[in-house]
Formats: C-alpha cells, structure tokens, sequence
C-alpha cells in the first residue's frame, strides 16, 4: 500500500467526522465553541462556517492523494522534465495540475500542522513528562480532564494527520520531478542540500535557533539575581516576595537546557556520544533522536508563534526586554525547522533505494 | 476587565511542591491564577484563584 494511500484513509476519516461536526451542529472542537481558545488564531470563528470548510479541505485532499497514488510513473524520469518542453511520460499530470495539486496539498498541510494547533500543545509536551511519572503515584492530584480533553486530542490527531500528508504529498512531488522517492536527491550535484553546504548554513541556523532560548535564560537569570531586567523595580520586589523569581529561575534553566541541546546540531557530541555518558560513550548518535525532537518543538513553537502575533493586545502594549523572547518565537521556530533539516542533510548516510550520497562506515542504523 | 473567582483550600498535608504543581495545571490549563494565599496556622492554605471572565463556558476548577 503506497504513503499516498495511506494518508487518504484518515483524511478522509477525519472530513467525515468534519461532515458530522457540520450535520450535528455540535462538537466542532476549534474556532469560537472551544472554552479555551485564548491562544488560537481560529478563536473567533463560528463552527457552523469553519465546520463544513474543514470538512470540505479534508475530503478534496483524501481524492487529491489518491490521484496522486495513481499518476506520476515509478520509473525515473530525467530531472529536467518539469523545466524543459520534453513531453510528458503518459500518466503524468500536465505542469499547472500538478502545481496546482502540490499548492492545496502544502496549503492544508500547513493549516493542520501549524494554524490549528496552539499554544496549548507546547504547553501540553512541557507537563507531560511530569504527568506520565508522576501519574502512577496519583502525583500531582488534579484531574486529568483538564489537561486530556477533546480540543487537545483534536490538535494531536490534526499534528499527526498534517505530518502524514506531508509525508505523502513529498514523496510524490519528488516522484513527479524524477528525483528519489525516498531521499530526494536527484542527478544535478551540488546545491544547498550537500552535506558541506549544510554544514554552512546550519551553523548560522543553529546560532540562531540556541540564540533564542538563551536570551530569555538570560532575562529570568537576571530577574533571580536581583536585576530588573526589563521590568520595573516594584514588579521585581512583588516576584522576589511571593517567590515567582525562582519559578522563572527554574523555567530559564529549562530553556537554557534547551539552547545547549540545540547546539548539539552542529556540535561533535551530536554525532557520537560524549565520554561521559556511561554505556553511551563512543556511539553514533542516531540522528532521529535529534531530528523527532526539534521538528516538533519547532513546529510547536511556530503553532505558538501565530496564536501570539494575532492577539490584538499585542500591538497596543508598551515593548520590553522582557517580551522580547517571546516575540522571536517564529524566528526561533524557522530557525530550528531550518537548523534540524542542515543536520539531516549533513548526517543522513547513503540512500538505501538509490544509492545516492556519500558512503559513510557503521551505517545501518543511521537512523 | 471582570474577573472570576473561586476559592481553594489546600489541607496542612499538601506539601509546597504538590501545590505548587498542582495550581501550575489549574493556571496552564484552566486559565486560574493566584489572587490571594493566606497560610493558617495548623498548615492549611487558603487560596483565592480568579480568571478572566469569557463569553463561551470554561472548564471549571477541577476540585
């Protein structure tokens, strides 16, 4: 069964479910009837419109992937096919409709990857490593159903899906342009995707995307060691007072954490594991374990990104430092998208399908 | 702007750091915040939570 198969299945599934949500009149889980949707872009939607249109997006990519799954020939064409007048193999889609189909395709991808989601699936992968540990031990006592409700499974099951048909509609654009199903790489060389252009610019990616997290370190640090970093001096004695600098202390320790994991793209200890990682040293650092990671926090931290810059709130209040990070939240997220695409480019070994790229030692699991 | 409140008791027995996680969910997930803790004396805290008040309904304080 092809990916592009594969992914039809739950589109379809799930724009039947848009179809029901429109019928029923009740369910919709985004837009205006969602109780907490102070973060979303789609907040003041009303479900009776956004329904059928959610419905309808879904259903006309389940026929789009499908058509997909049955043009485009498997046999590898020339890479120059689409730029030059060369006619086409039979069973292909003429250039305007297979752009035309790429378009709507990336256009929902992006709708269910990154503008239904909101701040709040961030916020959900920071509390759930504390939730799973601490959920035998009936620790912290809260009830779940406040943190595992409808509207978070819809942005889960809606990340999922968008993943799913990206994949898909990836493998068949690169299908369609006679490059590797699998890899991407085709016959021209050279390029921005070569391991040593990678190298090049995922280190300015990777500045950029550790950059981020550590000037907001920098500012809660400062808040702890008594300095108003962008604050007044009143609201530094409230937060010193009632104990909130420690809670900022703890939260610029995370994300200080996480600007010294980002480096780790561009880094040695990224490759192989360090010497001190007991049992670890000395091997090769599967290069999923970075890339599964960082996708999602970038595409989270996008998700986030738009919620922000759509509250009106934001254009009226007065600027400071201590907004500053948080206003960078898309340059950080681009940046991390991009810094993790270098790594991969920069690390992935011979393909298996096409045997492109460069033939490496110990490769079998790359990945 | 109309603020929403309810209060909160948490018995001498909740240590510092179960509460404090447990008012991090209330406020992540629920939109409460601190408005006010009054420690007693047997241990007890007293806290006052209150949030924004919204058109649509919102999921109320789980306890």
């Amino acid at each position: 069964m092809s990916i592009q198969i594969k992914a039809a299945g739950p589109a379809a599934a799930y724009g039947t479910l848009g179809l029901y949500w429109t019928f029923a009149g009740h369910g919709f889980p985004f837009g205006r009837d969602d109780p907490r949707n102070g973060t979303s872009v789609l907040r003041t939607l009303d479900p009776a419109v956004i329904a059928p249109i959610f419905a309808g997006m879904l259903l006309i990519t389940a026929v789009l992937l499908l058509i997909m799954h049955g043009s485009g020939s498997q046999e590898r064409h020339p890479s120059h096919e689409y730029r030059s007048e060369l006619p086409l193999p039979a069973g292909h889609p003429t250039r305007a409709a297979r752009l035309a189909m790429l378009g709507w395709c990336w256009a929902v991808v992006v709708a269910l990857v990154i503008v239904v989601p909101d701040t709040r699936l961030l916020t959900l992968a920071g509390y759930l490593p504390i939730l799973i540990v601490g959920a035998p031990f009936g620790w912290p006592p809260i009830d779940y159903g406040i943190v595992f409700n409808w509207q978070h499974a819809n942005q889960v099951v809606c990340l999922a899906l968008g993943l799913l048909v990206a994949l898909a509609v990836l493998r068949w654009q690169r299908r369609t342009a006679g490059a590797c199903e699998a890899c991407g790489r085709d016959d021209r060389a050279g390029g921005w995707t070569t391991p040593g252009a990678a190298a090049r610019w995922g280190r300015w990616a990777t500045g950029v995307a550790a950059a981020v997290p550590a000037f907001y370190a920098v500012v809660r640090l400062a808040w702890a060691a008594g300095i108003p970093f962008g604050i007044s001096d009143e609201f530094l004695a409230e937060m010193q007072r009632t104990g909130m600098v420690w809670a900022g202390l703890g939260l610029g320790a995370f994300a200080l954490a996480g600007a010294v994991l980002t480096l780790g793209l561009v880094q040695r200890w990224g490759e192989v594991f360090p010497r001190w990682m007991i049992g670890l040293a000395g091997k090769r650092v599967p290069i999923r374990l970075a890339t599964v990671p960082a996708t999602f926090v970038a595409l989270a931290v996008t998700a986030a990104s738009l919620g922000l810059y759509s509250e009106p709130e934001l254009y009226t209040s007065e600027l400071s430092l201590a907004h500053i990070p948080q206003l960078a939240w898309p340059l950080w997220g681009a940046a991390l998208g991009a810094a993790t695409y270098a790594y991969h480019l920069r690390r992935r070994p011979a393909c298996r399908d096409c045997g492109r790229g460069l033939v490496r030692s110990r490769e079998p699991q790359a990945y | 702007m109309d603020y929403e409140y309810a209060p909160l008791r948490l018995p001498s027995n909740v240590d510092r750091l179960t509460a404090a996680a447990q008012l991090a969910i209330q406020a992540e997930f629920s939109g409460w915040e601190l408005a006010r803790v009054q420690l007693f004396r047997d241990g007890t805290r007293q806290v006052v939570l209150r949030r924004k008040v919204r058109e649509n309904p919102q999921p109320g304080l789980s306890y």
